[in-house]
């Protein structure tokens, strides 16, 4: 069915492509071909419509040329004949006296990559290298890369490597840039293009005059130039060095990207250039593109240790907005505890227990995560962050206090009160925790902490009744962990509760949690002062 | 950086615009790639850099269309962000405003702009002004209603945040025969967070001076800010006083800046469409907030329930405007339903029982007026409401006419020659929440 609709659509545009009212009017010819360009782009068989496009190529429309050659170079694969036929239009107007028009031919002739254009397109390009047009040029010398790939010895013989390279002083930008680049993929399996000293030099010459993408290309090419001694790496990075406080973002980055390539024996000048170019990184964090942002963040989060402490006095540059993206929320809480100094800390902390309370279940777990590095790293915090995980475990909200519980998992806290307070209140209010997740953080947590405490001991029985609709691994396992823990310290309250746990853990059909509860009993066999030893860490 | 393929993509992950580089494009189906994960991108799941099977995707997402290049080798993420910002703009100025509907009216011209911005994979043209001769093909203005300043400013609302002033929907490339006009628009961005009763625990102001050039040639632009204005350096401290002051200033290129320290005026050789002249930023206690929201609660004796009273107050000169306010109150589970009653203007309170937060929307509140909302939060279930589980509350607004920063344009001169040209010329501010917390807790 579908496919009957295409053909009969393919019918009426060779038609309309025929109709003299529609190809005499600029807009609806126009769209016309976009039409068949975008069915081309789709994957969809436009053969039959091809004729008419090599008769377009000479239409003196140069849009239209633009698109019936895509469309050509599209299909270029399924047909010879057309393609030789389009050869002739094409080296026709590769000798017009337009200079658009000349470009256009030269760039569609060389996109064919068809072995019927190779002598013509070599002939030609020898010519087009020394067009008086720059335009010409940009594209003569990309075509060289391009008639490389079809036909690599035709590139070689006509001389057209040194050609590039002596192209290399162009006076229009671009040319250089696409001569540096055409002679990277032409030589790609030397190494790419050499970068002598006298090419490094003219370039850092020419660096300031040209436009900003081209100055990007310069940095990224000045990296492969291999220096005589250190010395010239500080003439190389005086003469570059305006580019750190450049507007551009990727003239920066990229700029930075050379120094620290310069500079890869001397480590501890990194932190340096890192400065040198915070002004302009931090500047980007509020042009509210967050796409590039995040990528600004990542090159921070990538900078030694000492140079992130540069950016601490800006730390309010990384708080989240409300409709950032959440890559880029996760992103912020991910650099902000490393920006905390003892001035900014509190702020900081602030700011990350709101996060922590937010909707997005990510964003929160980030957050808390995000809190329980600093309680570790920063001991002036640890306090404080200890607070904030007080208030937090008395959330109503179930996801909240399940991603606090796996985050204390990982914590070490020495002291024992802080745990009392934090989870004995919890035990009652143990069926709000409704998450596997969450489940077997806190029983973790009651085993490694609160084995004195009647209402976990409540806890354990509670989930040993229930044991047989438990459906999570983890959850068993340390219910299991808990239990035996709690018996070694009562072991009379407990005796009866593990035995029955441990019964019906190993006749459990999981393979791990069998093999948790045989463990566990074997341990417990071998008597209690070695278990105690191995599981409470107390020594024998 | 070797970009294989660029495309224009919906968010429905249908593609509007293609144009491939190089073959090896070809070998994969970077469309497919991107439309199996486009409900992620949607939710901002995915970071705007991916790959999977040895393919490099980078994207941008602008409104509703994402820009989205590929490629075989790793290119560097910045660059390609960067690029494909730049094809954003450059698209802009092209068809005066980049939506859907924009883009599919004009696929000539963005396949031309594709066709000419990169040469096998290289980039050539990221700047309009050198973009302009190789396009053939015209623009169409995509119609609108005439736009009255509510309106342009009600578009701007949410739907674009990197440049929200869409000064007019006209493109700059086909405007030399048309009308000539410029128009300078002072967009502020406010960031705060304030505790519950009002209190300032952090306040930034992010503006941009944004130009919006349809006069032809290549006219001189002079355009005057107040003299009273400070740029503090770090760890400067700043003077009290009404003058304004900021703590960062950058410039675009085209500005000449030799008369600014003396005596506060921009000169610029303008490119061509939009670009953002002046960008600043302000700090700290010298910023009043123009929208002021208190929140209290009250416990609700012999019930469950807890009552909270949200109060809204603008605080802006006469002469602005406020064009809609939107805040958001988040609720814990246990929140069955609420009731309410509201004193003073409003649109609309709902509460949302699937994101399970209270709405309220406020439009064409003038100065001093205030708003209150008396909710009271009523609980079904056993449990009790926790008060430290309500909120964060949100705000987004919009007001027009108004500057946080104190910022203000006395003149804008357009020199031909030596001679000032009688073009037309419009100047208009925004002031628009980045991001507005008020904590509850």
């Amino acid at each position: 069915m579908a496919v009957h609709r295409l053909d009969r659509e393919k019918t009426v545009l060779a038609k309309q492509l025929q109709d003299p009212l529609i190809m005499g009017d600029d807009y609806q010819r126009r769209f016309l071909l976009a039409k068949v360009l975008s069915y081309t782009n789709e994957g969809e068989d436009m053969y039959m419509l091809l004729p008419s496009m090599v008769k377009l190529l000479a239409h003196p429309d140069l849009c239209v040329k633009k698109l019936a050659g895509e469309v050509l170079i599209q299909h270029r694969k399924d047909t010879t004949e057309m393609v030789l036929l389009a050869i002739n239009t094409l080296v026709q107007d590769a000798e017009e006296s337009n200079p658009m028009i000349r470009g256009l031919a030269l760039r569609t002739l060389s996109s064919l990559h068809h072995e019927a254009v190779t002598e013509h397109l070599e002939r030609i390009l020898v010519k087009t290298l020394s067009d008086r047009s720059a335009q010409v040029r940009r594209v003569a010398v990309l075509a060289c890369a391009k008639l490389y790939r079809k036909s690599p010895s035709s590139v070689r013989e006509a001389g057209i490597i040194d050609i590039l390279y002596g192209m290399i002083r162009d006076p229009d930008p671009t040319v250089v840039i696409n001569c540096l680049s055409a002679l990277e993929e032409i030589l790609k399996e030397e190494g790419g293009v050499v970068i002598n000293k006298a090419i490094a030099y003219h370039l850092v010459k020419k660096l300031q005059s040209f436009p900003t993408w081209s100055q990007v290309q310069v940095l990224v090419f000045l990296k492969k130039y291999s220096l005589a001694d250190e010395e010239e790496a500080f003439d190389v990075m005086n003469a570059t060095d305006f580019c750190l406080e450049q507007n551009s973002a990727t003239v920066v980055v990229t700029c930075l990207e050379l120094f620290l390539h310069l500079l890869r024996d001397l480590p501890h000048l990194h932190a340096e250039v890192f400065k040198r170019s915070q002004a302009s990184l931090t500047g980007h964090l509020s042009s509210g593109n967050v796409e590039l942002i995040y990528f600004i963040i990542n090159v921070i989060l990538g900078a030694p240790k000492e140079a992130q402490a540069n950016f601490s006095q800006n730390f309010h540059s990384f708080f989240c907005h409300n409709k950032d993206p959440l890559y880029l929320k996760l992103k912020k809480i991910e650099i902000l505890p490393r920006l905390i100094t003892e001035e900014n800390g509190i702020s900081v902390l602030e700011e990350l227990s709101l996060y922590c309370v937010s909707g997005s279940t990510d964003v929160s777990l980030h957050a808390i995560r995000a809190l329980g590095l600093i309680q570790q790293e920063k001991l002036f915090l640890s306090e404080a962050c200890c607070k904030k995980f007080q208030a937090l475990i008395q959330s109503s909200s179930p996801s909240i206090v399940s991603n606090l519980l796996q985050v204390l998992q990982d914590l070490e806290i020495a002291e024992t009160t802080f745990w009392e307070n934090l989870l004995s209140p919890k035990c009652q209010s143990f069926n709000t925790i409704t998450d596997d997740n969450g489940r077997a953080a806190f029983l973790y947590l009651l085993g490694e902490h609160l084995c004195d405490c009647e209402d976990a001991f409540r806890v354990v029985e509670q989930c040993v009744d229930e044991f047989d609709d438990l459906k999570d691994r983890h959850v068993k396992v340390h219910l299991l962990d808990a239990a035996t823990k709690m018996f070694l310290v009562h072991p009379f309250e407990l005796q009866g509760l593990l035995g029955s746990l441990l019964e019906m853990a190993a006749a459990d059909s999981d393979l791990e949690v069998k093999t948790r509860a045989c463990f566990l009993y074997r341990l417990l066999e071998s008597g209690a002062d070695t278990a105690k030893a191995v599981l409470l860490n107390i020594p024998t | 950086m070797l970009i294989a393929e660029i495309m224009i993509v919906s968010d429905r992950s249908e593609v509007l615009v293609r144009k491939i580089y190089r073959d090896e494009a070809k070998a994969y189906n970077a469309k497919h790639i991107f439309s199996s994960r486009v409900g992620d991108i949607n939710k901002g799941l995915v970071p705007p850099y991916f790959a999977e099977d040895g393919v490099h995707l980078y994207f941008i997402q602008r409104g509703r269309l994402y820009f989205v290049a590929s490629s075989t080798s790793k290119a560097s993420q910045i660059a390609a962000t960067e690029f494909l910002s730049r094809l954003y703009y450059m698209a802009k100025d092209l068809c005066g405003t980049v939506t859907e509907e924009s883009v599919r009216a004009n696929q000539v011209p963005l396949f031309e702009m594709l066709h000419e911005a990169m040469d096998g994979g290289h980039v050539q043209i990221v700047s309009t002004e050198k973009l302009r001769p190789f396009i053939q093909s015209t623009p169409v203005a995509v119609q609108r209603t005439p736009s009255t300043p509510e309106e342009v400013a009600s578009r701007m609302f949410g739907i674009e945040r990197t440049s929200p002033v869409a000064a007019s929907g006209r493109s700059a490339i086909r405007s030399a025969g048309d009308q000539k006009a410029l128009y300078v628009d002072v967009v502020e961005n406010l960031t705060a967070v304030t505790d519950s009763e009002g209190g300032v625990v952090h306040v930034k102001v992010e503006g941009t001076v944004n130009v919006n050039n349809f006069l032809q040639g290549h006219p001189t632009l002079k355009i005057a800010v107040n003299e009273d204005l400070q740029i503090c350096r770090p760890g400067e401290v700043r003077a009290f006083g009404r003058s304004a002051q900021f703590d960062r200033c950058t410039f675009h290129q085209s500005v000449d800046t030799g008369e600014f320290d003396q005596n506060r005026i921009l000169k610029i050789v303008p490119p061509d469409g939009q670009f953002s002249a002046m960008a600043y930023s302000v700090e700290g206690s010298s910023v009043s907030l123009p929208v002021r929201v208190l929140v209290s609660f009250a416990e609700i004796e012999n019930t469950r329930d807890v009552s909270v009273k949200l109060r809204v107050s603008l605080n802006v000169p006469w002469s602005s405007k406020l064009v809609k306010l939107h805040i958001v109150l988040p609720l814990p589970a246990s929140v069955s339903s609420v009731s309410q009653r509201v004193k003073g203007l409003s649109e609309s309170l709902d509460f949302n029982k699937q994101t399970q937060r209270v709405e309220w929307i406020i439009r064409n509140m003038s100065n001093a007026e205030e708003s209150i909302a008396q909710l009271r939060l009523i609980s079904h279930s056993s449990q009790r409401i926790s008060r430290q589980d309500i909120g964060p509350a949100t705000a987004e607004f919009e007001v027009s006419n108004l500057t946080l920063s104190g910022l203000n344009i006395r003149s804008v001169k357009i020199l031909e020659g030596n001679q000032s040209s009688a073009a037309k010329r419009y100047i208009r501010y925004v002031t628009l929440s980045d991001s507005y917390t008020v904590k509850t807790s």
